[in-house]
């Protein structure tokens, strides 16, 4: 049974720290102000909230220099566990030190030390008991599909997934409920798995609850195999990212199951000619520009179940026993969303930090709830670089970026507005008629 | 860990009024990273943590948060030791009473276009220093740590060359006017900024006096705390950020219009020097740099995988194959398409003329090797394929030495980094080079080892302390290396400046408050300091050696 | 005239082996300068020949408690710096070490002694294919180390990187009598021994945690003396040609020099104003004052130089980037100026003349200068200028000068008001004003890096701990106080 590394094997991959301060900044630049590639240490200002800087204090943990702390455990909560750092630090060390492998062990480590922060265990709580880390009823997770026509198990060729986040936020019905419309217009095959929809693990192993992450992990496939559809499309950032970059650690899969997101489903759809996007004509013309979410974007580079372990070559020169199982950052989803965006007329504009070195909204990895004022902070930092955009209108595709963001949009000076791409893709998706003949 | 000090409590109570109670820490998960021994530049022993950790860590937003902390050590008799990025823990506590004083809040950055230069703070790093300058077609120096390193840190406290010298100079010439905390928590501005009068021009009135504090190396933290500088910029013709070529982590740059960037090659040594000596002329050139080929194999692949692959099939391109080690890569700037076609012309010209040709470079590996030259970003890759590194043959002086800078980096690596010896693979020697302001060579001969490996660690020990040796033999040029212990045997025979250096510790710091292993040992006995000298053959003969390595390579230094 | 003095030398002692004189009229020559009217008659003048011999007479100093004033330059000094400012002090007088030690086209390198003035400077490098540096048509008794010792600017902008430039390493005396080789002379060795290994003495700073160069500059000689340096040169162009390039403004103009040295484009760059450039230019008052009437507002100088290296081509892309530019920033160029031109300047400023250009005309002058960026030189000379008016000194001339420093970081703005000695009111009436503009400058964010007579007191007026660390530094290198006492303030 594959499992993910803990922190004891990471034990050479935090030696290799060199202390550098490259991961908390992205690898280029366009402005001071923006330069920052780390909402933690943006937040905590103490080297330690830093990628780096977490990798110190937990070899410290292995080597007992360093005991569990309240401290500690601040730091390890105010890391969104965005992953930017990785992408900085592979800029120049490969495949040697690899900064969040060993952020998830290090929160891993914390979880069996017994020193999880609170607000974590509660979360941990709620999501056992009722699917969602918000303690939201299991009874109405299906309540956004009241009144939609759907195909049943077994006959439905794509199996929507739609993720706690979407699926308690009103707010978000809306564009939800119209894009799966069209898609029942252009006579797709549909199901869903309503109140029993599972969690896809990403934020039990976000938070280090590593075997939880692999229970729901193993639920979530055991559902979705029971469906019979060939697709799995999820509405959900952060369970794509679970999909692809956390369930092959514990040697998951869906098997033959296509796993898509709605957004790379959708622009599948309108490339093959079944559906077209209408200009939006609130848009037109106006720049907008696109949020990365972390788990859509770098967090999504598929990841393979491997062996992320070294050899020693040359007389000390650290090989990766698997290259083409390195990630850099380069595998999210990072077009389909721009793509549609295009499609439906809009002027796109990139901010300073985009792709791979997109900067965190500060909503993920828990911080939200345990930190708020470092995601705050986050949420903030994200939003002047959007005033310092020629853009006013911030588009992302992940329901906790739009929520997380939005509640601060007010906070900073110049109007901006923020919109959840699938409200906008609700608004322009048309199905195609089939041709006849 | 050392003796663990604990903080007294008032003390930390007065910390907290200067700084605010969320800025100060005592805990180790906040101290570790102000322990972690990372060794870079030099050899680590087998622990990863420092024997000494310090009792605390503020983070202080002003001079005055500055100032105030340092009087407040001062009255409590702690010591105290400034950190901008920390980069590679070059500045560790030194001592357990130390209060680290962590620079992040102190990021001013701003740019005075015109004049060509900028007012920066201990943590405007040179990444965004650059991103700033840029916009105003303006570049700064950027030393080998790379992006993320302090600008202010270098000019003001360590050495200050990175691989652009030849068009952007050495901090300690970049440095402008300054403002300092003395070790006693004394505000100090030196120059311009003193008279108020702007942060432009660093001496006077009258002596320099900066000069006492501030010399090829700077004190690494022994004397004080520097918290705002002027810097000087270089003016090239690029404007705007800009966005990268290639895919992550090949980051690679467009190569602007009327930039001439050519990788040459050349026979021999010999006529690589004539080449250079012709190509320093009338400013051709905006950078010259001559890396080991391996190294440029690094620089060229995205991973250690990728490189050893390459190797092993002979796949890697003839710039990082081993016969291309008499290289120069050259980058000229010009600003017409005249110009342009002058320096292009010319600098072709030479190469042939000299003997030398030059190499075929895809689009995408000459776009990552320009980002490189240009933004310094994969110097700190030397560090990728073993995590260690140390240096030798830190030289400065007429490129007439650079044959024989390659045979000393050669000789001192002993041959431990062919295959089967304890030292990472390599060429020849390891040597990167580049001119300062078209006039005097740098040349440092790079050591990678396994820092896991202790037989490693003693290798790399001995090519250091070997390279000193050779070097006092037959002089190679300035030592650049002449720090702290070293200089104790080298200071008597040119000039001993050793003994100026004390004074000014000791005047300026007579209770060591601001602790630095890298500055001047503040207190020598005389009949050690008299000896010291005498017993220099000694220390240098081989047995001597041989153990002082296995001693570092242990210990760590 | 100064203290009425008679020593014989013997009742001196000083060391055995080193010239010395003890000639009234040679003593009383050190006791004032040329705007130093009074200062203190000096016991002696020695006149070492060595290094060795400079070393001598400082530890003789310092058992004796005797002061020393070093002076290398000959001929009609200002500034006071050689005025001795207390009595028992002897004149180290260095003009007589003027060997050129070593010159070497290949790094554009060359090690000078002391005495080496600007009046055989060259001829002493041309065999070599060198040429100085060079500060503004300096008078040609004066040393070129002392020169750039005392931070004068060179005309050549594009090579002054940093205020340390031109020197390469350099061999200083301190005043605790012991050498201190600074920057890339800081080697084993002894000089001789050093140049057969190689070593060429290129590096400016160092070593290691020091930079006495950089101490010893602007000092005035209060802590040490240089005996020798290496110096970066010019290699002889193969083709130069010279351009003015001139506005009613000085904005434009210094507009296009910063653009220029931003593009690092001519081997001479600086600004005058019209009186100034006719100071540089006329033989004769007449001369002056034709010119003056015919002489653009202002003008920057731009010397255009080709090396080995294709140099058509290169003259040929430099011009058309200085024509495009004067066209950018509405400045006129010009090859001549009312029957001057450029190239006969350029190289006229080569050519070092025993009167400063600036008494040429009238016969004395006088001069305040100092340092602020280049975007803020403007805004002195309307003020300078006005307090001219307002006392009443409307008629004198007034020239100013600009030159760009570390390439183009700031500059030197120097204010020159020529006058006629012989006439007692301007010569009176004419210290007060240029105090008073001093004054007015210093308020406008003058910084008075070299400290000297009318501005000297003003220089220290704000004191961020510089004071302290000045006294720090003259107690460590300069313990017994023996070098040029009281000439700047330490205590
Ligand atoms: S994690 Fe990577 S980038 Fe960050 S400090 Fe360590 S080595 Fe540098
Ligand atoms: S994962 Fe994100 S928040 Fe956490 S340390 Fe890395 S960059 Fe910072």
């Amino acid at each position: 049974m594959h499992s993910p590394q803990t922190l004891e094997d990471r034990r050479d991959f935090l030696a290799r720290c060199t202390r550098c301060s490259q991961c908390k900044f992205v690898a280029a630049p366009r402005s001071q102000r923006h330069a920052s590639a780390c909402p933690s240490i943006d937040y905590g200002q103490f080297h330690a909230y830093s990628g780096g800087g977490q990798l110190i204090m937990a070899y410290g943990l292995l080597d007992g220099a360093v005991p569990h702390s309240a401290e500690m455990a601040g730091a390890v909560a105010s890391c969104t566990m965005c992953g930017n750092c990785d992408v900085s630090c592979k800029i120049n060390f490969g495949e040697t030190v690899e900064p969040l492998d060993s952020l998830y062990a290090l929160r891993a480590q914390l979880v069996h030390d017994g020193h999880s922060p609170a607000p974590h265990r509660k979360m941990m709580e709620r999501l056992r008991r009722s699917g969602n880390s918000c303690g939201q009823p299991r009874a109405e997770r299906a309540r956004w599909a009241d009144g939609l026509a759907f195909d049943g198990m077994g006959k439905a060729e794509v199996l929507l997934h739609v993720g706690s986040g979407l699926a308690y936020e009103p707010a978000g019905w809306p564009g939800l409920r119209g894009v799966v419309a069209t898609l029942h217009r252009s006579g797709i095959a549909m199901t869903h798995l309503g109140n029993e929809e599972g969690s896809s693990g990403s934020l039990a192993f976000d938070l280090g609850y590593v075997d939880e992450a692999r229970m729901l992990a193993q639920g979530l496939i055991e559902q979705a195999r029971q469906s019979g559809a060939g697709t799995l499309v999820t509405f959900s950032a952060a369970a794509l990212s679970a999909f692809r970059s956390v369930h092959p650690r514990f040697g998951l899969s869906f098997g033959p199951m296509r796993v898509l997101h709605i957004t790379e489903y959708l622009w599948e759809l309108v490339e093959q000619g079944r559906l077209s996007l209408a200009p939006l004509p609130d848009l037109k013309g106006r720049p907008v520009a696109y949020h990365d979410p972390c788990k859509l974007g770098r967090l999504s580079e598929p990841r393979q179940t491997q062996d992320s372990g070294l050899d020693n070559r040359m007389s000390g020169i650290l090989v990766s026993r698997t290259p083409s199982a390195l990630r850099f950052g380069n595998g999210g989803c990072y077009e389909a969303p721009r793509a549609l965006l295009r499609a439906m007329g809009v002027d796109l504009v990139e901010l300073e930090r985009h792709h791979a070195s997109s900067y965190c909204c500060g909503a993920c990895g828990g911080v939200r709830e345990t930190v708020p004022e470092a995601a705050a902070l986050a949420a903030r930092n994200r939003l002047a670089e959007l005033q310092d955009s020629t853009a006013s209108i911030l588009v992302s595709a992940c329901a906790g970026c739009t929520g997380h963001l939005a509640e601060h949009a007010g906070s900073v000076g110049r109007a901006v507005q923020i919109q959840d791409l699938l409200g906008l893709l609700a608004q322009a998706l048309r199905p195609v008629p089939a041709l006849a003949g | 860990m050392s003796r663990k000090i604990e903080l007294p409590p008032q003390v930390r109570s007065e910390l907290e009024r200067i700084v605010g109670a969320r800025h100060i820490s005592t805990d180790p998960a906040m101290l570790s990273a102000h322990a972690w021994n990372t060794g870079v530049g030099k050899v680590p022993g087998a622990e990863k943590f420092a024997g000494i950790w310090p009792v605390a860590v503020v983070l202080p937003e002003s001079t005055e948060e500055v100032a105030a902390v340092v009087k407040c050590c001062a009255r409590h008799k702690l010591h105290f030791k400034a950190h901008s990025t920390g980069y590679g823990s070059m500045s560790n506590a030194c001592s357990p009473e130390t209060v680290v004083i962590d620079l992040r809040r102190m990021n001013r950055l701003e740019i005075d276009a015109k004049n060509r230069m900028a007012i920066i703070g201990p943590y405007a790093t040179a990444g965004a220093l650059q991103a700033e300058a840029l916009k105003h077609g303006l570049t700064c120096h950027i030393v080998g740590a790379g992006p993320a390193h302090s600008p202010l840190a270098s000019a003001t406290s360590l050495l200050g060359v990175g691989v652009t010298s030849q068009g952007t100079s050495m901090n300690a010439r970049n440095l402008l006017s300054w403002e300092w905390v003395t070790p006693q928590g004394d505000i100090v501005r030196g120059g311009t900024a003193g008279s108020g009068c702007g942060w432009f021009a660093g001496e006077g009135p009258g002596p320099g006096v900066r000069g006492m504090i501030r010399g090829f190396c700077g004190a690494a933290g022994g004397l004080g705390v520097f918290t705002r500088i002027g810097y000087k910029l270089y003016p090239v013709p690029v404007t705007g950020p800009q966005e990268p070529t290639g895919r992550l982590p090949q980051l690679g740059m467009r190569i602007p219009d009327n930039a001439g960037f050519l990788h040459a090659v050349w026979p021999d040594w010999d006529s690589h020097r004539a080449a250079t000596f012709e190509l320093l002329d009338e400013n051709l050139c905006f950078a010259m740099l001559r890396m080991p080929p391996d190294h440029i194999g690094w620089t060229v692949t995205g991973s250690n995988a990728d490189y050893v692959d390459q190797v092993k099939r002979g796949a890697l391109p003839e710039v990082a194959q081993p016969a291309s080690d008499r290289n120069w890569t050259l980058l000229t700037l010009s600003r017409s398409p005249a110009e342009h076609a002058w320096r292009l012309g010319v600098v072709k010209e030479i190469v042939r003329r000299t003997g030398g040709r030059i190499l075929e470079l895809t689009d995408e590996h000459a776009e990552v090797l320009f980002r490189n030259l240009f933004t310094s970003q994969f110097v700190p890759r030397v560090l990728r394929p073993s995590g260690g590194i140390t240096t030798s043959f830190g030289v400065l002086d007429s490129f007439h030495f650079l044959p024989r800078a390659m045979e000393a980096g050669q000789e001192c690596l002993a041959g431990e980094n062919l295959p089967g010896g304890k030292l990472v693979e390599g060429g020849r020697e390891e040597h990167w080079s580049w001119p300062h302001e078209g006039r005097y060579l740098w040349t440092e001969n790079i050591i990678n080892f396994d820092p896991a490996s202790k037989p490693a660690r003693i290798a790399a020990a001995r090519a250091l302390l070997d390279h000193f040796a050779i070097s006092w033999k037959n002089p190679v040029g300035v030592m650049a290396l002449g720090l702290g212990p070293v200089m104790e045997l080298q200071g008597e025979q040119i000039g001993a400046p050793q003994r100026y250096i004390r004074q000014v510790k000791n005047r300026l710091d007579p209770g060591n408050a601001s602790r630095s292993n890298e500055y001047v040992l503040p207190v020598v006995p005389k009949p050690v300091a008299a000896a010291l000298p005498m017993l220099k053959p000694v220390i240098l003969s081989r047995p001597v050696l041989g153990l002082m390595s296995r001693v570092v390579g242990t210990k760590g230094m | 005239m100064g203290i009425a003095f008679t020593e014989n030398a013997s009742r001196l002692h000083a060391p055995a082996g080193i010239a010395c004189s003890i000639d009234g009229a040679e003593l009383r020559s050190f006791a004032s300068d040329g705007d130093t009217p009074q200062g203190h008659v000096p016991r002696a003048v020695l006149k070492p020949r060595s290094t060795d011999e400079i070393l001598s007479l400082i530890r003789w100093a310092n058992d004796s408690g005797t002061g020393v004033v070093p002076v290398s330059s000959t001929g009609r000094r200002r500034r006071g710096d050689t005025v001795p400012a207390r009595d028992n002090v002897v004149i180290a007088d260095l003009s007589g070490m003027n060997r050129l030690l070593h010159a070497d086209a290949r790094d554009k390198i060359a090690i000078l002694e002391a005495g080496v003035d600007f009046g055989t400077v060259d001829d002493l490098l041309q065999p070599h294919g060198l040429r100085a540096l060079r500060p503004l048509s300096p008078r040609a008794g004066k040393s070129v180390l002392a020169s750039f010792l005392e931070r004068e600017p060179p005309i050549n902008a594009n090579d002054h990187w940093d205020v340390a430039d031109p020197f390469g390493g350099t061999l200083l005396v301190l005043g605790n009598g012991h050498c201190a080789p600074t920057g890339g002379a800081a080697i084993e060795g002894t000089l001789a021994e050093q140049l057969a290994r190689g070593h060429r003495q290129m590096m400016p700073i160092g070593p290691t945690n020091l930079d006495l160069l950089r101490v010893l500059q602007g000092a005035q000689g209060s802590l040490g003396l240089m005996a020798w340096a290496a110096l970066y040169c010019e290699r002889i162009p193969t083709m130069e040609r010279g351009w003015f390039a001139s506005a009613d403004a000085l904005e434009p103009v210094i507009d296009l020099a910063r653009e220029l040295l931003h593009h690092r484009i001519g081997n001479a760059l600086f600004i005058v104003d019209r009186v100034q450039l006719a100071l540089l230019l006329a033989r004769d008052a007449a001369a002056f004052n034709a010119l003056c009437g015919a002489l653009p507002a202002w003008t920057l100088f731009v010397g255009l130089s080709a090396g080995r290296q294709a140099p058509e081509e290169k003259m040929a892309w430099q011009q058309a980037d200085l024509r495009a530019g004067g066209e950018r920033h509405g400045v006129g160029l010009a090859e001549s100026l009312a029957g001057h031109t450029a190239t006969a300047l350029g190289q006229r400023l080569r050519v070092a003349e025993p009167v400063s250009f600036r008494d040429r005309v009238s016969g004395a002058h006088r001069e305040l200068f100092f340092l602020q960026q280049l975007d803020r030189a403007a805004g002195f000379v309307p003020l300078v200028r006005d307090g001219l008016t307002k006392a009443g000194l409307g008629h004198l001339p007034l020239g100013v000068y600009i030159q760009p420093m570390a390439q183009g970081v700031y500059g030197h703005i120097e204010f020159t008001l020529p006058y006629d000695p012989d006439k007692a009111d301007d010569a009176q009436r004419s210290a007060a004003a240029w105090q008073a503009a001093a004054e007015r400058c210093a308020d406008a964010g003058a910084f008075f890096s070299r400290p000297y007579g009318a501005w000297s007191d003003l220089a220290y007026r704000h004191d961020d701990g510089i004071r302290s660390m000045m006294a720090l530094t003259k107690s460590i290198l300069d313990p017994a106080g023996v070098m040029n006492p009281n000439r700047l303030p330490y205590s």
